[in-house]
């Protein structure tokens, strides 16, 4: 009998008739597709991204560590060699990802 | 302080192209978190976290499920069907079912919802911007027609 309502209200022009159950079936089955591609998408990404700053790092370290022993011994103390890898750190990467998350936050 | 950040500048001018790349990732990264969660948050308004207690829904062409969830939610009632469009259907189905309506409407350049049931005589008219305690509470007091069947939104439970 739904149906056959369905098909009468849908021979309108201005309206259509949705069958709940179906739809909400149909939302679900797109819903757990989308999720899945999603989740792969991300995972893939955030592992590029990750790589790429492990690596990055790995280029830097021993760079890194050569300014540090030399910051060190020219009486530097240990919290100020602290603050110089934290704002390194806030430069590199805190705040240019910060700056690409409000961004696409705002105008995206 | 000062002195720190004069060393922060020199090593990152010293190791531009490494600071140049490391930049542009940590950019990639930020947006990419982003993006992710504003994709994740449009595909959970698409599940279906109602659940109906109507068997079929008449709506304007072009409105689907989730259109209409989230205007009846919101108060914004354009996905409503005009209700010229609400007695048409019932001469259509000729009093085969029992309908029950939410219908658009505007009274002094507001836009306010009608609830039409074909048992209640009369109409009883809310305010725009309903809330679903208050929306739940008006369905379950016009309650008196059977399950058989209902056009329209009949009751809307959220989980």
């Amino acid at each position: 009998m739904i149906k056959e309502i369905k098909e009468l209200i849908d021979r309108k022009t201005v309206a259509q008739a949705i069958v709940i159950n179906q739809q909400v079936k149909n939302d679900d089955e797109t819903r757990d597709q989308l999720q899945k591609a999603l989740t792969s998408y991300a995972s893939v990404l955030l592992a590029m991204i990750f790589l790429t700053i492990g690596s990055l790092y790995l280029i830097m370290k021993n760079r890194l560590k050569i300014s540090l022993i030399i910051l060190d011994e020219i009486g530097f103390s240990k919290i100020q060699l602290l603050q110089f890898s934290l704002q390194l750190f806030i430069i590199s990467i805190f705040l240019p990802s910060t700056f690409g998350f409000i961004f696409v936050e705002i105008f995206l | 302080m000062k002195k720190i950040f004069w060393l922060v500048r020199t090593e990152i001018v010293q190791s531009k192209s490494y600071f140049t790349l490391i930049f542009f990732t940590a950019l990639v990264m930020g947006s990419s978190f982003s993006l992710i969660k504003k994709a994740e948050k449009k595909i959970l308004e698409i599940s279906s976290e109602a659940s109906w207690d109507a068997d079929i829904l008449v709506v304007p062409k072009g409105i689907t499920l989730i259109d209409f969830k989230k205007e009846i939610l919101s108060g914004d009632s354009s996905a409503l069907i005009p209700e010229a469009l609400f007695d048409t259907t019932l001469q259509i189905t000729k009093g085969a079912i029992k309908a029950t309506a939410l219908l658009p409407f505007k009274k002094e350049n507001r836009i306010e919802v009608m609830f039409k049931g074909d048992q209640d005589v009369g109409l009883n008219w809310l305010r725009l911007l309903l809330s679903l305690t208050k929306l739940k509470t008006l369905t379950k007091q016009k309650n008196g027609a059977t399950k058989l069947l209902r056009v329209f939104l009949s009751r809307l439970h959220l989980r």
